[in-house]
């Protein structure tokens, strides 16, 4: 066969049924996935052979179980049914837009139904009316509190600059920036709750960030803060609580003393401002080769890779085996049972006639 | 699609994710950030020369022509063509035609404001229904000398890959393959000299 290219491989199911993403760096036409371990067995219900191709939906895929015997069925896996799915990382556009009815600021609860987002999502919302203008074209990460209701995981919304809105939109960011490490935007600015005289900061998306790493602060003054636009500081510690006992948080080496101010939201009225952000820039070589820790701790050499600011190119296109359709499991694995199961894949890549 | 536009869609990606962002904000359009103005180029200006930042396009003399002005020395901004119009409407806008010289003027230039010269491009970087009121958000990537370079890895060259079909066409020789690979690492070099400018459309 000409100019194809084929790629395989193997795994056992975990201990937790989760989606498998298996990086396939050339892409795929095509895949065919087998769960040897069902194969011999009689589970009722349990996929056993899978199949999918260009052209076909996502999340679907042709099917091969058993029944309670040794009979074997075929079935389809329809429209993100659990089955096969084809996934490009780079892509960065919000996915469609969901429209939502209240944000009460007192309770945090954001109000939008049938929103279809997962606890650890990242959404943008846009287009509030009435109030909690400030959070608008901002990324956040959520939590789903509901088939109807989520909330921001690293935002207090109580401050009396938020009001209550009555209508908002809301999309779901599909994949972080390709660059790692990312920019991120700060909710909160306090002085470390352990580490006290060092500067503790609070961002609305999961930060991804490790000891070591050095950032710049851009916090402008509409912000109430003075002193931190354009700073650089160390991260010395990562997950500290702040007040809210939000943990989304580094501690930077920048003394409490060489700021002034308190963090806080600005009003509406003040709109339209710059965001205040985390910019990595790179990282601190002594605090990676000697492991600096909270605790001021030289756990020695780390291994340092020098060229860890902003330069990992994290895109990949990804096979994603689902979980399956609610009865019949998916190519991931079982939907019941033990895990451990083995499973092999391949999937080519040919030309489209 | 090809291997330099590959390159410069990388370098642009980096840019847009490592950044430090300052949104417009004395435009008129009543969005977050606004559209384009002077007083916001001037402040990236202020806030690049504040941080030592050299520019990169040297002085053009004036000289006797009519309807032409000196360009003065200038950082340089890349961004998407979606912002021509926009850019046409800022206070002291001046296209290339109006230069007192046409040499060394990229076919990308669009312009200056103040001491910013514009280059455009289709690909330039968009954020998708990013405002807030829900509009394209455009990153305005102002950038001085060496603020930011291209990392290539050592012995691995950008190559032109073909195969013959006396190569890749099987026994009939029916095909031929091309492609291209590159091995390179976009960064910046120093953070403090480059900015994203970020605006919306006055009309979107």
């Amino acid at each position: 066969m000409d100019n194809t290219l084929i790629q395989q491989g193997y795994f056992n199911v975990g201990a937790t049924l989760a989606q498998r993403i298996i990086p396939v760096r050339a892409g795929f036409d095509w895949v065919k996935v087998v769960n040897y371990t069902e194969y011999g067995a009689t589970s009722a219900n349990a996929g056993i052979e899978f199949f999918w191709q260009t052209g076909m939906p996502q999340g679907s895929a042709i099917v091969k179980y058993h029944n309670s015997s040794t009979t074997m069925l075929s079935a389809l896996f329809t429209l993100n049914q659990g089955g096969i799915y084809y996934q490009d990382t780079s892509v960065q556009t919000p996915e469609t837009v969901v429209t939502g009815t209240t944000i009460d600021h007192a309770t945090g609860i954001f109000t939008a139904a049938s929103h279809g987002y997962a606890t650890g999502d990242v959404v943008r919302v846009t287009g509030t009316t009435t109030g909690m203008y400030q959070v608008q074209g901002i990324d956040f990460t959520i939590t789903r509190l509901g088939a109807n209701t989520f909330s921001l995981t690293n935002l207090l919304t109580t401050p009396a600059a938020f009001v209550n809105a009555t209508a908002f939109s809301v999309r779901r960011i599909p994949f972080n920036p390709i660059y790692y490490p990312r920019r991120r935007v700060i909710t909160a600015v306090q002085a470390g709750t352990v580490l006290t005289t060092q500067t503790l900061v609070t961002m609305s998306v999961t930060h991804g960030y490790t000891v070591g790493q050095e950032v710049r602060v851009n916090i402008p003054s509409v912000w109430g803060i003075s002193g931190l636009y354009g700073v650089l500081g160390v991260i010395r510690a990562i997950g500290e609580a702040d007040s809210n006992g939000y943990t989304n948080t580094i501690t930077l080496d920048i003394p409490t003393s060489s700021w002034s101010g308190t963090f806080a939201w600005p009003v509406s009225t003040l709109m339209p401002f710059t965001y205040a952000e985390i910019v990595p820039v790179g990282e601190n070589v002594d605090a990676t080769i000697h492991g600096a820790t909270a605790a001021g701790v030289d756990t020695g050499p780390l291994n340092p890779n020098l060229l860890d600011d902003a330069t990992r190119n994290t895109a990949a296109i990804n096979l994603v085996l689902g979980t399956g359709n609610g009865t019949i499991s998916g190519p991931a694995g079982k939907t019941a049972g033990s895990p451990g199961d083995l499973v092999f894949w391949m999937a080519g890549k040919n030309y489209l006639i | 699609m090809d291997l330099r536009e590959t390159e410069d869609q990388l370098t642009r990606d980096m840019l847009a994710a490592t950044a430090s962002v300052v949104n417009c904000t004395h435009g008129t359009n009543g969005d977050t950030p606004t559209n384009l103005t002077r007083s916001d180029i001037d402040l990236i200006y202020r806030t690049l020369v504040g941080n030592n930042a050299k520019t990169i396009a040297q002085m053009i003399d004036g000289t006797n022509k009519f309807g032409t002005a000196p360009v003065r020395n200038c950082f340089l901004a890349m961004c998407h063509s979606d912002l021509t119009p926009d850019m046409q409407n800022v206070n002291g806008f001046r296209p290339t035609a109006e230069y007192p010289a046409q040499q060394g003027i990229g076919e990308s230039e669009f312009g200056n404001i103040g001491n910013v010269r514009f280059w455009i491009s289709s690909a330039g970087s968009v954020l998708p229904t990013s405002s807030a009121l829900g509009n394209n958000v455009y990153n305005i990537f102002v950038t001085g000398l060496e603020a930011y370079g291209i990392v290539d890895q050592d012995g691995y060259p950008q190559q032109f890959r073909y195969a013959p079909k006396e190569i890749a066409g099987g026994p009939l020789m029916l095909n031929a393959t091309a492609a291209y690979v590159t091995a390179m690492v976009p960064r910046l070099l120093n953070d403090a000299w480059l900015l994203s400018l970020r605006a919306t459309l006055l009309v979107s």
